[in-house]
């Protein structure tokens, strides 16, 4: 690309960038006709525009920045390489030995070749030097030199050079730096502490003789090839400080002060006195990464500000979890101490554990008083003895210096394995992240391992079922994970998720009750992770039909989340909500609209975009209502529900056909059954994606549908439905089956609607026998099959038995509902048609009068149903003679039904001839024109 | 030399630029390169973790340097691209410097202080990428000089390209179209160094 080429070039990318795709489309095939080269380019540079995007959107600051803070000292020390050979103060370099915050350090010699000691010189950035400190270095030095101990580095000289360059020369040790050393020689944790014991003796001599060394670290600490320990740097860190109001006051002391964030005690950050208890606090850090291999606190990437906010706020990771985790580490970790890792997880945990919280301890009066304390208390564990710390007491959490930092709780623990892939994701929060990191880690690959089958049939090419491999892996995990009781439960929860995925609630029981039982135990985990189980154990008791047992966990469960995370957190929400739902399928009407209402608000609150767990709860609220009668209020919360899992799922999806069964129920209930129809068909056709053709799912919607068809009056297809409807469940249950009742009975109903009345009455009487097995004799569905029965009997002129069915239905109404329940009304309705039909007008017509009032109690004056009624009514009062109702309140009737129904069906055209008998334009009859149709 | 009389001659320099003296930038140049270097140095006297907005270090010096009071966008505009190229030169300086170290055959010196560790290998792969875009950069600037100006603004000197804009004195659509194309050539330059 030269800048002629570019130049024609720009021209045309100017015009096709400002174009969009279509435009863009037609410029090009113009160009490519006239200049195909360009074309061409121009193409080249489209393509690269999308590759591009993104590049270079942040400025070079984010690169740039740790490259000048690394070369930064070259301005001030200048280059290392040009100080080779250079003389500083009476010393000659010979080589860099390494390089810190602080500055570099050199390995020289005595230039006047006066000593043949070699000493590590440091040479210290000039800033640190430039304001008065080299004058306070000087009356220090005194003490400084005389620290003289085994395990102390010595401090020998110390001056400014003629170039102007500060520097500090001291006794050069050979060594390694403590944890490194430790590391390469596998020293185990006795070994560990016993070489932690010399650092404890160097500070303690040091405190006797009133030096605080303030700038302890691992860097800080050598070994040599003999094993001996060797402080450095020994009260170098106090001198350095610069003299208060000389800082702006902008800067954090961090920035300002000479320590390393990671090992600095919380005074020090906080500016406060600094005292021998700032050294014990150090060696506590120092304590801790020689045993675990990390310090306690995660740094990188902070801000000095936040810094300072974990490290005088935040309590440190558990000494034996920081060792577990992750895994591959952990592995290193260990081997690096000579065990296994779980034997030194055993290790740290406990007193080890007691003697590193005692040390960090964020107040200096809490820590160990002197770091001979803390040696002896070390001691003790090598000894096997008890010590002297004590574990954190509740107090103290409490008090207020120390802001119990608590990250974010674990919602429910949902593992998700797709087989196929054998990829599992997990879903949950890191409550203590350290801990849950372990865990997930050590899961992780159990879970893996679990699915790798070492079977030598799986070689030869065998399937195994997914049955298996599940109950192998129960079985391993019993066996395999039993000294690991906090990892055991989270495995046995995740297979036991994976049965439930698989619809076997009977097997993932046993599995969720001992993850149950595990946590519970002196082992187990916190409230909240019994919680967690115990959301899985009520789960799956309530799916396999155990209310009573399911409402008790739900319960315990919401209690615990909520007197852990309060009120108002997701996690108690989503308990608070399973607890109404349960709390509905167990009647209880009012506590269910509490709890619902209560778990909606907070949901809606944090979820504005909705939320799977949030639907259920909003169709739940709505079955309450519809339960309640406010079928209005009822449909609106269906349909929210609906909607939110459309957007959530897409169509296919089976928490949308819940929502469409309970919004096609309310609409079949509110008298709507045009719609329900609409609903149920959509239901049907989802289902049949989701599950196949034969599944319960199926037979239910079929039936559903097949019913709804009844009412509107389609019978020949209902027929057909409901027939499916029937051998899906023979299919499923066999032919015995108690489900087959409901099949029977609405096969009935499309039967007799069809005139098919001998067949009807066989299925009927067939339909009855079994809902009276399963439900027994008072049981309201129970009636409504008797209902039936009598109808047909009825239409059949079998007027004896009839009425003795239907009189049976009206008393156990009476006996059970209130006096305004629709039930009761289909009951009287049947019994005043039955009666009819056998020409007892006179006691049939108070019966009928109280079956509309009722229904027009309910349903209001235009429901098809109340319109039923009066029709019954109209033509019964015709058959005693009475005066008609008025033609127009009939004819509106009759466009009422026309509306509902359809102007064929046969509840309509009943309505037309008895708007028209009232009317005058036909003679009464006394035969309705409308065939056997019942439509109840 | 005190920082009020750099301030001024600074001035009195943007005016000679902008009288059309050929030898104003190059006078200009160093001066400006000097000061970024000496803050952006300042700024890392402190402990780390350091952070260095080389960015805002261009805003800061234009403000010290030239002042507020000093609207006239033709000086802004001519500081602002001189700076970006100082800001340019400093970076590069350095990152120079930390490759030369890394081939330099030296032993690597025993790290002392943990907390630098971290930062090491960030800072060769930063060094490499920014030399990589400062060859491109080079490159670019053989096809057009107007774009490469653009990208020293934007990637060196930090602005947003609405003020970019408003310091060139075009309209946002125009740079940000400008800037499309300069990305989209600079990446295709990357993408061809060895």
């Amino acid at each position: 690309m030269n800048p002629d080429v570019w130049k024609r070039l720009e021209e045309v990318v100017d015009q096709a960038l400002a174009l969009d795709a279509a435009d863009r489309r037609a410029l090009l095939e113009r160009l490519g006709a006239e200049d195909p080269e360009l074309c061409r380019r121009l193409e080249a540079f489209l393509a690269a525009e999308v590759a591009a995007r993104g590049f270079l959107d942040e400025p070079v600051d984010e690169r740039a920045a740790p490259l000048l803070h690394a070369m930064g000292d070259d301005e001030d020390g200048g280059d290392a390489l040009r100080l080779e050979g250079q003389t500083v103060g009476p010393y000659r370099v010979l080589r860099e030995l390494g390089r810190g915050g602080m500055g570099a350090v050199f390995l020289a010699e005595r230039a006047d070749g006066q000593f043949e000691q070699r000493v590590a010189l440091k040479l210290v950035r000039r800033s640190f030097a430039a304001d008065g400190s080299l004058a306070r270095f000087r009356a220090e030095r005194q003490i400084l030199a005389r620290l003289e101990h085994p395990h102390i580095a010595r401090l020998l000289d110390g001056g400014v050079s003629e170039s102007g360059q500060p520097y500090f020369a001291m006794e050069h040790v050979e060594g390694a730096p403590l944890v490194r050393y430790c590391d390469e020689a596998g020293l185990s944790i006795a070994g560990r502490l016993r070489l932690f014991l010399q650092v404890c003796e160097a500070v303690e001599y040091a405190h006797r003789n009133l030096v605080v060394h303030r700038d302890l670290k691992p860097s800080n600490i050598l070994v040599t090839s003999e094993g001996q320990a060797k402080l450095l740097d020994f009260g170098i860190a106090k001198v350095l400080e610069p003299e208060a109001g000389n800082d702006s006051p902008t800067v954090t002391l961090l920035e300002a002060r000479a320590m390393t964030p990671q090992y600095a005690a919380p005074e020090q950050l906080l500016g406060k006195p600094v005292t021998t208890a700032t050294d014990v606090y150090s060696l506590g850090v120092v304590l801790y990464e020689l045993l675990s291999g990390r310090p306690p606190y995660r740094l990188q990437g902070l801000t000095p500000a936040e810094i300072e906010r974990v490290v005088t706020g935040r309590e440190p990771d558990l000494l034996s979890s920081a060792a577990g985790a992750p895994v591959s580490s952990a592995a290193t970790i260990a081997r690096a101490r000579g065990v296994g890792v779980e034997r030194l997880m055993r290790l740290l945990r406990g007193d080890l554990d007691n003697v590193v919280r005692m040390a960090l301890r964020k107040e200096p009066e809490r820590r160990y008083a002197s770091a001979s304390a803390l040696a002896d208390d070390v001691r003790r564990v090598l000894d096997g003895l008890p010590i002297a710390a004590r574990p954190d007491t509740f107090a103290y959490r409490a008090s207020k210096f120390v802001r119990r930092h608590t990250l974010a709780v674990a919602g429910a623990t949902l593992l998700v394995i797709s087989l196929l892939g054998g990829v599992i994701g997990t879903s949950w929060q890191a409550r203590e992240a350290l801990r849950q990191a372990r865990k997930a880690e050590e899961v992780k690959r159990f879970a893996f391992g679990l699915f790798e089958v070492a079977d030598p049939d799986i070689a030869k090419g065998k399937e195994i079922s997914a049955r298996q491999l599940l109950e192998r892996a129960a079985q391993r995990i019993r066996t395999e994970l039993s000294d690991q009781p906090d990892v055991e439960a989270e495995m046995l929860l995740f297979v036991g998720n994976v049965y439930h995925r698989l619809g076997m609630e009977r097997e993932s029981l046993p599995l969720f009750e001992s993850a149950l039982e595990l946590r519970r135990g002196p082992l187990g985990g916190d409230a909240l992770e019994v919680a967690e189980a115990e959301l899985a154990v009520a789960g799956a008791r309530f799916r396999l039909g155990e209310l009573e047992a399911a409402e008790k966990l739900y319960e315990s469960a919401f209690e615990r989340r909520r007197r852990r995370l309060g009120e108002d957190h997701a996690d108690t929400a989503t308990a608070r909500g399973l607890l109404g739902r349960i709390r509905l399928e167990r009647d209880d009407l009012a506590g269910a609209e509490n709890l619902l209402r209560g778990a909606i608000a907070s949901q809606e609150r944090r979820l504005p975009a909705g939320h799977a767990d949030l639907a259920a709860n909003i169709g739940a609220l709505g079955r309450v209502l519809q339960t309640k009668g406010d079928l209005d209020g009822a449909e609106r919360l269906y349909r929210q529900a609906l909607a939110m899992r459309r957007r959530l799922f897409g169509e296919q999806h089976t928490s949308v056909s819940e929502g469409l069964l309970n919004l096609a129920g309310v609409m079949n209930d509110k008298g709507d059954v045009r719609g329900a129809e609409v609903q149920y068909r959509q239901l049907l056709a989802n289902d049949r994606r989701l599950f196949g053709a034969t599944h319960e799912a199926i037979a239910t919607d079929l039936n559903n549908l097949g019913a709804t068809l009844v009412v509107s009056g389609s019978c020949g297809e209902a027929k057909v439905v409901l027939q499916e409807s029937l051998d899906v469940r023979r299919r499923l249950y066999g032919a015995d089956s108690p489900q087959v009742a409901v099949a029977f009975h609405n096969l009935a109903r499309a039967l007799h609607c069809l005139g098919d009345v001998h067949a009807a009455e066989a299925l009927s009487r067939e339909a009855l026998a079994r809902a009276v097995a399963m439900l027994g004799e008072h049981h309201p569905n129970v009636d409504r099959v008797r209902e039936e029965l009598a109808r047909i009997l009825a239409d059949q002129g079998k007027a004896a038995e009839a009425e003795k069915l239907a009189r049976q239905a009206v008393a156990t109404s009476r006996q059970q509902q209130p006096a305004d329940h629709p039930w009761l009304g289909d009951a009287l309705l049947t019994l005043g048609r039955v009666l009819a039909a056998a020409r007892r007008d006179a006691e049939a017509e108070p019966l009928l009068q109280e079956a509309t009032a009722i229904f027009e109690k309910r349903f209001g004056a235009r429901d098809w149903r109340t319109i039923e009624g009066r029709l019954e009514l109209e033509e019964c009062r015709a058959a005693l003679g009475r005066q008609p109702t008025s033609g127009a309140a009939l004819a509106a009737d009759y466009r009422s039904l026309v509306d509902a129904l359809g102007p064929q069906h046969p509840l309509a055209l009943r309505a037309k001839h008895a708007a028209e008998v009232s009317a005058g334009r036909r003679p009464r009859s006394a035969v309705s024109p409308a065939g056997p149709g019942d439509l109840g | 030399m005190t920082e009020n009389s750099v301030q001024h001659e600074i001035t009195g320099l943007l005016s000679a630029l902008r009288r059309g003296e050929a030898t104003a930038m190059d006078r200009l140049m160093p001066l400006v390169y000097a000061d970024l270097r000496r803050r952006a140095h300042l700024q890392l006297r402190r402990m780390p973790p350091a952070t260095l907005s080389t960015t805002g270090l261009v805003h800061e010096a234009y403000l010290r340097l030239v002042g507020s009071e000093n609207t006239d966008w033709e000086d802004r505009n001519h500081f602002f691209a001189v700076a970006s190229k100082a800001m340019r030169s400093v970076v590069v300086d350095y990152a120079r410097k930390c490759f030369a170290l890394k081939r330099g055959g030296l032993a690597r010196p025993v790290e002392l202080d943990e907390s630098f560790d971290e930062g090491l290998l960030r800072v060769e792969e930063n060094a490499a990428e920014i030399l990589a875009i400062h060859q491109a950069l080079d490159r670019l600037c053989e096809i057009d000089v107007r774009l490469t100006a653009l990208v020293e603004l934007r990637f060196f000197g930090g602005l947003s390209l609405a003020e970019i804009a408003e310091v060139l004195g075009l309209s946002e659509t125009t740079v940000k179209r400008d800037w499309t194309k300069a990305r989209t050539l600079l990446f295709g330059l990357l993408g061809e160094t060895t």
